[in-house]
């Protein structure tokens, strides 16, 4: 081996370390026919698709015909725009669906072409799961919210007897201290106040 | 940041109920003083002042309660 091929050789092997070891889906499609020529461990594991039985493949002998074509879609889009994207996309798995945060990366040659798509996709399922969590909880937290408001405006209707009542108690309370106290006029008024209270619409 | 937007005023017209005003009057300033509050309050000061009318005896803690739940219901400032 000629000195040259020992350092591409020594950097081949630095790259691929890296990649295999990252814990996010790394993937790399040649960019004619979006086939798969690079897949890691931790896309194998998210997939249940080894590398072996990947490269030189796509993404329709995985994946239902509608998913395949939005993610070839998608593709398609980064390698003409030639500019880094980020989509999140739920994908099917044999751990079921899973929802990942994919960032899809031209990798051009020196003329500008297109030569690679590299994808590095991070599993969001947990955050996803989070979010729609709030979301549910807020929402049944806004129906209890409009339950208790009905209630206190229940609460609210009442206010008029109530009231009326409490303060047809305070006067009966005051005739019997009058009488108690023998001012017999005080206790015939309060009486009077009384029979006029009654005489009102509560409230 | 809670604003302090209320005042005695502003929480003696919660208080309704045919009652003597002078009354209300002087159970929303003894709430207002026993909990050491200034001219203007929050909504959460006004409810503690409210809870602390509700222990009064007779109509005027009945009617804090009603206005404890108005107070509830009204929208934030």
């Amino acid at each position: 081996m000629s000195d040259t091929e020992s350092v591409y050789e020594r950097d081949r092997v630095f790259w691929l370390s890296i990649v295999r070891n990252i814990p996010a889906m790394v993937f790399v499609k040649e960019a004619s026919e979006l086939r798969f020529e690079l897949f890691n461990p931790a896309g194998e594991a998210l997939l249940g698709v080894s590398q072996a039985d990947l490269v030189g493949k796509n993404d329709y002998d995985f994946f239902p015909r509608d998913q395949a074509d939005f993610f070839t879609e998608t593709d398609r889009k980064v390698l003409a725009g030639k500019s880094v994207v980020d989509v999140e996309e739920p994908i099917k798995t044999p751990h079921g669906e899973r929802w990942l945060n994919t960032r899809k990366v031209p990798i051009l040659d020196a003329a500008g072409q297109p030569l690679y798509l590299l994808g590095i996709s991070l599993d969001i399922t947990e955050r996803k799961q989070a979010e729609a969590a709030l979301v549910d909880r807020n929402r049944k937290l806004e129906e209890k919210e409009a339950e208790l408001r009905r209630a206190l405006d229940q609460v609210l209707a009442i206010e008029g007897m109530v009231m009326t009542a409490a303060r047809a108690a305070e006067t009966a309370q005051g005739i019997v201290q009058a009488l108690d106290a023998g001012d017999t006029a005080r206790a015939r008024s309060l009486a009077v106040q009384l029979a006029q209270e009654a005489q009102r619409t509560p409230g | 940041m809670k604003r302090a937007t209320w005042n005695q005023a502003r929480l003696e017209a919660l208080i309704v109920g045919n009652l003597d005003a002078a009354k209300v009057s002087d159970a929303v300033a003894n709430g207002i003083r026993r909990l050491n509050l200034d001219v203007t309050f929050t909504k959460e000061e006004a409810s503690d002042v409210l809870d602390a009318m509700c222990n009064e005896p007779g109509t005027i803690g009945i009617a804090a309660r009603f206005a404890k739940v108005r107070l509830v219901l009204m929208p934030d400032d």
